[in-house]
Order: structure tokens, then sequence, then C-alpha cells
């Protein structure tokens, strides 16, 4: 909560934050939650004083309400859809991942988590010469797999893979504060406008994995954890809401009574994302061990997508993608 | 004692606050088939992915639309609404769906004309200016918000219902900054509670909550009266009036259609252990309750 000083308004000089401050009146908070009269009586500051204190700190520290006609015009022109270059998984998504959303994969081991995150980075790279910023937890990403996806997809060569490679920024993170200094950061750096190439063509940000960082500083009785990782959440939401970024997250299961698997990271955080996709295994799906064949055949590649949450969409309609050179498929 | 505040109020404020505020009988006719009596506080909880924010939207769509449009009855209340949205889950796409459909719908019944598209789009916008969004970044701007809104709703009469998306957006960050102590948190929950008991009581508004469950259920055998205990704390629990627990409800065919797989439950709970229990689907048009 912002504390009160001199020059958060005309009227807030020294002697009225003084006189203020004996009555115990010390943030923003404070003066706005107590009577006008009150405050004016007790600390002996005139009532027009601290009513115009009031309505100034009031218009400063309010969320604005905006009428829905003009955020409907604004979501409008700002929203965008980026494909993952997966027909099956855009099919699943209504286009693909939107804008201004929070999306998150979850999975089991080898579920192709993070080639799915690759792969769409390569996709919003290649096709639209947007940036993706890549934030890398287990360090899972791969540059030598990226590299082989783009020649997959494109012959002849005609875009280089410096250019793409440019457009792809990975910053590795190993802690919950190195997350949260990244991505204050990176929406520092939005703010800025100085930095060309993410300031007006950032669209796509990724977390893989979210879990990795979070899961050890939860647990115990200690609350600390559940606040990072709360004030993560907010900081993955505001880039997306307030810069119009696809979010895109990335978070393991665990396994619950009688084998049932569910997001990691508890209750709380499943509130958090607007669209949640589980990747599932066939092997894991039909629960029995068939002996792995010797030959990469097409079914080993394979790869279940379930949609288990949307703000928009219909749930628990699940669709299959493969693995190959180019990415997913 | 008057309050100078009283005195201070323009005469804007004074008509919105004694203005007789629009009915709202069929705000939605299945779970609340009287009239809605101002000033309730309606709580909805439930696990993630159970439809709180698709049922919030509904009622919402329920709100805006017109009574009536080219002489075809749409069935709407024509109120304002306002939406604080904590948790960033307003999807103004899907809104903007349920509304276009709802229109679309009931016009088609009636003629087919060729600018049919053309009005739909202009009843939608109509629908969407009795609406106003605020999204909040922390728990002291929601609280600080709560106090500014006085402002919007003196200035728009018609604003009856507020919305809040969701109620425990801010819980955990609350519990480890300001409230160490059980006695801090609910202090800082008490201003927010005052708040807005403050906004509903001056303005007639009824305010529904979506709740996110975010403690494992946890069944009491041994004491039954703890099996009351909300982690929001008591302050929040005396002003919620109504309470409508949601969930999920297992398909039982295998082959059914999309809609019909996901099924959901509304339980609502009246006076003591009172209650019913109704199903519904998520369809096009908001929420479609099952007989």
């Amino acid at each position: 909560m912002p504390r009160l000083r001199i020059g958060l308004c005309p009227t807030l000089t020294q002697i009225v934050l003084e006189k203020l401050s004996r009555i115990g009146v010390h943030d923003v908070v404070d003066i706005l939650t107590t009577d006008a009269v009150e405050v004016s009586q007790k600390a002996k500051v005139s009532y027009k004083d601290v009513l115009s204190i009031q309505r100034v700190l009031l218009a400063q520290y309010s969320a604005f309400p905006m009428n829905a006609a003009d955020f409907y015009v604004d979501v409008m022109s700002s929203v965008a859809i980026l494909s993952t270059g997966s027909s099956n998984i855009d099919q699943l998504l209504d286009g693909g991942l939107y804008t201004a959303e929070v999306t998150e994969v979850v999975g089991p081991v080898a579920s192709g988590k993070t080639q799915l995150c690759l792969s769409i980075a390569l996709s919003v790279a290649m096709e639209t010469r947007q940036t993706v910023v890549y934030f890398d937890t287990g360090s899972s990403f791969d540059s030598g797999r990226l590299q082989d996806m783009m020649e997959a997809r494109q012959k002849p060569l005609t875009q280089t893979v410096e250019m793409i490679g440019s457009l792809i920024r990975c910053c590795k993170v190993y802690s919950v504060f190195e997350l949260l200094s990244g991505l204050e950061t990176l929406k520092a750096s939005l703010d800025d406008q100085t930095d060309k190439l993410c300031s007006t063509s950032l669209k796509l940000v990724i977390v893989d994995c979210v879990a990795a960082v979070i899961s050890p500083v939860l647990g115990g009785f200690q609350t600390d954890g559940h606040a990072y990782m709360m004030h993560i959440s907010r900081v993955l939401k505001t880039l997306a809401v307030e810069y119009s970024v696809a979010v895109l997250i990335t978070n393991n299961v665990v396994y619950g009574d009688g084998g049932a698997t569910r997001p990691a990271m508890g209750k709380t955080w499943s509130h958090v994302p607007n669209t949640r996709v589980e990747l599932l295994k066939p092997l894991d799906s039909v629960g029995e061990l068939t002996p792995r064949p010797q030959s990469h055949t097409d079914s080993d590649h394979q790869r279940h997508a379930i949609l288990l949450k949307s703000d928009r969409l219909q749930t628990n309609v699940s669709t299959t993608f493969v693995i190959s050179d180019y990415g997913v498929q | 004692m008057a309050t100078p505040k009283a005195k201070s109020e323009t005469g804007a404020q004074l008509l919105a606050r004694l203005h007789c505020k629009p009915s709202l009988v069929c705000l939605e006719r299945v779970l609340l088939p009287a009239v809605t009596s101002q000033k309730s506080v309606f709580e909805l909880r439930g696990e993630e992915g159970v439809g709180k924010t698709q049922l919030l939207l509904h009622l919402v769509a329920n709100a805006i639309l017109p009574k009536s449009s080219h002489g075809v009855d749409i069935a709407g209340l024509c109120v304002g609404v306002v939406y604080i949205d904590l948790d960033y889950h307003f999807s103004m796409i899907r809104l903007t769906s349920i509304l276009e459909t709802r229109i679309q719908t009931a016009l088609s019944a009636r003629d087919s004309s060729q600018d049919a598209s053309q009005s739909v789009e202009d009843i939608v916008k109509q629908c969407l200016s009795r609406l106003y969004v605020v999204r909040c970044s922390s728990s002291s701007q929601f609280l600080i918000t709560l106090h500014s809104l006085e402002t919007l709703l003196g200035n728009n009469p018609d604003i009856c219902l507020l919305m809040i998306d969701s109620i425990s957006a801010f819980y955990w960050v609350d519990r480890s900054t300001g409230g160490s102590s059980t006695q801090g948190r609910t202090n800082s929950n008490k201003l927010m509670v005052d708040a807005l008991r403050k906004l509903l009581v001056t303005y007639n508004l009824v305010v529904f909550c979506a709740k996110a469950e975010l403690f494992e259920q946890r069944t009491y055998t041994d004491n039954p009266s703890a099996s009351g205990y909300d982690f929001m704390g008591h302050h929040w629990q005396r002003l919620v009036t109504h309470r409508w627990t949601l969930g999920k409800i297992r398909p039982i065919k295998e082959h059914v259609s999309v809609v019909q797989r996901n099924c959901y439950s509304v339980t609502v709970h009246s006076g003591n252990d009172a209650q019913k229990t109704r199903s519904f689907v998520i369809t096009d048009e908001g929420v479609e309750f099952r007989k």
C-alpha cells in the first residue's frame, strides 16, 4: 500500500502530513477508508482539504471502470490468434493461442510439452515474424532441435536461421526469483519502448516449466511460497492482458488418490490459467504395458491432447497430434 | 446523526440513491424464480472449471439484454452492471457471442430481413454500453476502487448489479504480506467488506461473487459446526446472504454430444439445511438448465 508523502497532491503539505501521521493515518488506504469528518476532527485538518486529498487519491489509485462498448472495440482491434503449427491443436483451441489469455499445457514426463512449446515458438516466429520470449526453467530449450525443425519446414531455405533465431529469445531461469525478475524486466522493456524488437512485436511469452521453480518453494506451514506463486500468476496475467500477449506455460502432473492425475501446484494454481490442455501419451491412457517396438513407428510419436478448461469453448474435447521432424503436426 | 456526506451530495447522486431501481424479477428464471431482493449478496463457490465465470456471464447477459427489440421479445432486463474482474477471467469474446446468439435466436423467430446482421450488431453495442468492466491488480487497488465506484454508481442510476470474479483472488498475497497474523488479515478483510456493504446499501445493489475453492474440502465428522468455516473470514461470511455451490457431474452415458458431455450442477443453499440442486449445460446461449 502506497504511503502518504508530499507531492501526491497539492493540499498534502508537510504540516498536514504530520497531523495525519499523528492520528495513525499513514498510507493511502488509511485515509480513503476513514470517514472525512472523522479525519478532519481528529487531525485538526480542514474538512475541505481532507475531501480534496481523498478525491485526488481516489482518482490516482483506483482502477478505471471501462465501458464495455469501448472495451469491445479495444479487444476486437487487439486480439490476435497465434497458430500452433498443428491443425488439430488449432482446431481444439478454436484457432490457436489467443492473446490476453494464459494457456497452460499439463502432462506427465515425455508427453510432448516442450516439443509443443518449441514448435509453437517457431511457428509464431516464422509465420508472423513476431518476437517470442522463452523462459526456460529446466534447461530443456534445445536450439539444435529448433534448427532441425526450421530446416524441415522450409525447403528451400528462405529465411536464415539467424533471422528466426533472433526472434526467439531464450532466458534461462533457475529459481522463482529469477523468473520474477525476468518477467519484471520484460515488462519494463515493454513500457520503455526503446527496445524495438520487444515493444512492437512481442506476441508470445512461454514459461517451460513453471512448476519446476514454484514447487520447491511450496509446502510446509509457511505461506510465502503461495504468495510467490500468486505473484507470478499476477505478473503473467498482467503481461497477457495489458500488453496483449499470449502466455503459454507448462505444468507437471501429480498423482493423487487412485492414480488419477491432476495438475501440479495445487488447488490455488488450478484457478489461474484461462485455458488448460492436458497432453497424454497413448500408452498412459490405455494403461497397459506393451513391449516397445524396435522401429520408430508413427504411433510411438502420437500424443493425445484434451481440453480441460476454457473460458470460451466446450471442454473435454480431445484430439491427437504427432511429434515429427517438423515439430508437432 | 446526519452525515455531512449526505448534505454535500449532488442532486444526481441523491436521485441515484433514492431512485426506484428497476425490478430484478426474472434475472434468472430457474435459480431465482422470485424477485431478487435488493442488497442480497450471492456467493458462487466451486473448483476450477465448474462454470463460475460462465454463470456470471450468463447473469450479465440476462441483465444487459433489452426487454424487446423491433417488437420481438428478447427477455432481458435492460439494467446496468459493473463487473469487477480480479482474476482476469472476463472474456469479452465469450460475452459477445452469448449476446449475439441470444439476439439472433430471438430475431430469427420473427422475420429474416437482410439487414438482420447489422441490427444484431447494433443491439449488442447497446447492451455492452450498459456494462462496465473494472480490472484490479492488487487488493489495495480493489479496496480503493470500491470506494471510487460511488461516482460511477451515482451517475448511472440504472446500475443494479455488481459482479466480482473472484473474491478470493488476492487471498494468498494478502495472507503473506499484510496479515501475517490472523488479526491483520481480518482487518483488511473487514475494510473490503465494509466498503462493499456501504455500496450495496447506499445504491441498492445485488452482488454476485465467484469464490474459488482454494482448499481441499474437509469433512468434519467429529465437529459438524466447524464445516461452516470460511477461509475468507467471518466478516465476509456475514455479508453473504445466499450461497450457491457449483460442481461437475460425471456423464452417465458414454455416447452423448459434446454439449451434453459437460454437465454441471449448482446447489442453492437456503435457510438451514434446505437446498435444491439443478443441473445445467453450457451452450452458445449461455447457461441452459435441464429439467
